[in-house]
């Protein structure tokens, strides 16, 4: 039976990475911002982009946070990209402060440290954790960064990069797995571990 | 660890072609846009930027029709520039699948608008591209308009106003070097660099192998743009690659297989 795919969207950011990423797979994926369409998929992916706050105003309003909450507490897959890792975190202090779904313990921050922000462009991935949606990946991987906040590692985290001080690049909980940097941006690696959580569906 | 240098070929829009050229002019055909991404997305570029060159002049942006078509199918990111005078251009430049727009003309125009793009998509999508001159006095000059119209700025002022507004990123063009090949002007970018806490991304010049290097054991640049001699081959980017790595400028490996 063919899977029930979402991308979630509603008008801001750009999908149409993410939708290529997945069509070269023979998936077409429905983007929606219908929460019982995204409730019922096989898998909902999130490439968040833009700021937090507006980010989690944006679910509010379509009751995508619940839905988003629902999903993962019965263990259903979800794939969120960037901010749409970062809103698994319990709050962000992004712009004054704003909470996210507190799925996963622990605050987005903004990189501290003397570093150039935005962190932009190539870093290395450190495993940490054995993980299926890491298992295709080698020895030296390398991901494609765009983002000035982050989450530091805790429990959930199964891969780190390092730009100044070590933080999350991704978590994992149940069948949810959330990357900062943009899988379907980094080429052969960003395959990778798009294949491996494809692959965790059957 | 941490984030690497990026080398980024540019590719140069007229017409819906790649054109390439001199000192801002003279410009000659340098192949499809579409196809020419594909290659480089293969031999390793880290980014690719692609401007609309006569997009200001002519009052629109690149098609969203081709930019579409590219963001569906690269799996690198990209930027894109060339006429993008509002926020509402802007929008339908990132709805199409662009990972950052970048501005000239229009940020000296009207300074406001990286304010309001900025706040709306967040400054890791904006790139404020300045064009440099260095004037009798040696002062580096701002130019708009594809170097047609002194602007009456001067770079690293400029460089840390557009900071303050929002950018993410500069992209620094040094119009005395542009097309000639006799490598980056350091000075300039280390300037702006040394002012700025964002990234910057420094073009015109590349004609070796040793340009590159230079630039970025001089520690000048986050990222190097480089057009013809890409476009033409002069510099493959594996070969690159693989000697700037040699000589300890660690840079994303290219594959084979990627």
């Amino acid at each position: 039976m063919p899977r029930r795919i979402v991308a979630i969207d509603y008008g801001g950011g750009n999908i149409g990475s993410l939708v290529g990423a997945l069509r070269r797979r023979d998936i077409e994926p429905i983007v929606t911002d219908d929460r019982d369409a995204v409730l019922q998929a096989d898998a909902a992916f999130f490439p968040g982009d833009g700021a937090f706050a507006a980010t989690m105003d944006a679910l509010r309003e379509r009751r995508l946070d619940s839905a988003i909450y629902e999903r993962i507490e019965r263990g259903r897959p979800y794939f969120g990209i960037c901010v749409g890792m970062q809103v698994l975190f319990e709050r962000s202090s992004e712009f004054g402060g704003a909470r996210g779904l507190g799925i996963l313990r622990g605050e987005v921050g903004r990189f501290e440290g003397d570093v150039r922000l935005p962190h932009m462009g190539w870093n290395r991935l450190e495993r940490n954790v054995e993980h299926p949606v890491l298992a295709e990946l080698g020895e030296e991987e390398y991901a494609y960064f765009l983002h000035s906040y982050r989450a530091l590692p805790g429990d959930d985290c199964i891969a780190t990069a390092t730009h100044g001080e070590r933080f999350a690049a991704v978590v994992a909980r149940g069948a949810a797995v959330g990357t900062q940097f943009h899988p379907e941006k980094s080429q052969r690696s960003g395959e990778k571990i798009l294949t491996a959580f494809l692959a965790s569906l059957n | 660890m941490s984030v690497l240098p990026r080398i980024i070929p540019c590719l140069d829009i007229r017409d819906g072609r790649v054109v390439k050229g001199v000192h801002f002019e003279g410009l000659r055909d340098a192949g499809d846009p579409v196809e020419l991404a594909r290659r480089y997305e293969r031999e390793g570029a880290d980014e690719l930027v692609f401007l609309d060159i006569t997009a200001t002049a002519e009052g629109r942006t690149a098609s969203l029709e081709m930019l579409q078509s590219i963001g569906a199918e690269l799996r690198i990111p990209f930027a894109v520039g060339g006429g993008i005078e509002s926020l509402e251009s802007a929008r339908l430049l990132l709805r199409a699948g662009c990972d950052k727009v970048s501005l000239n003309s229009a940020a000296v125009r009207s300074p406001a608008l990286l304010d309001a793009i900025a706040g709306s998509f967040g400054s890791q999508s904006l790139v404020v591209a300045i064009d440099v001159r260095r004037d009798t006095s040696g002062a580096f000059a701002v130019y708009l308009d594809g170097g047609r119209t002194r602007s009456g700025r001067e770079a690293v002022e400029w460089a840390c106003e557009v900071q303050a507004r929002g950018a993410g990123e500069l992209l620094v063009t040094s119009m005395d070097r542009d097309g000639t090949r006799s490598g980056f002007d350091i000075e300039l970018t280390a300037a702006i660099r040394a002012a700025v806490s964002i990234p910057v991304i420094a073009s015109g010049g590349a004609g070796r192998i040793e340009d590159f290097a230079a630039l970025f054991e001089a520690d000048a640049a986050d990222a190097a743009l480089g057009a013809s001699v890409f476009h033409d081959r002069t510099i493959s980017i594996p070969r690159l690659k693989q000697e700037l790595r040699e000589r300890g400028i660690m840079l994303r490996p290219w594959q084979p297989t990627d």
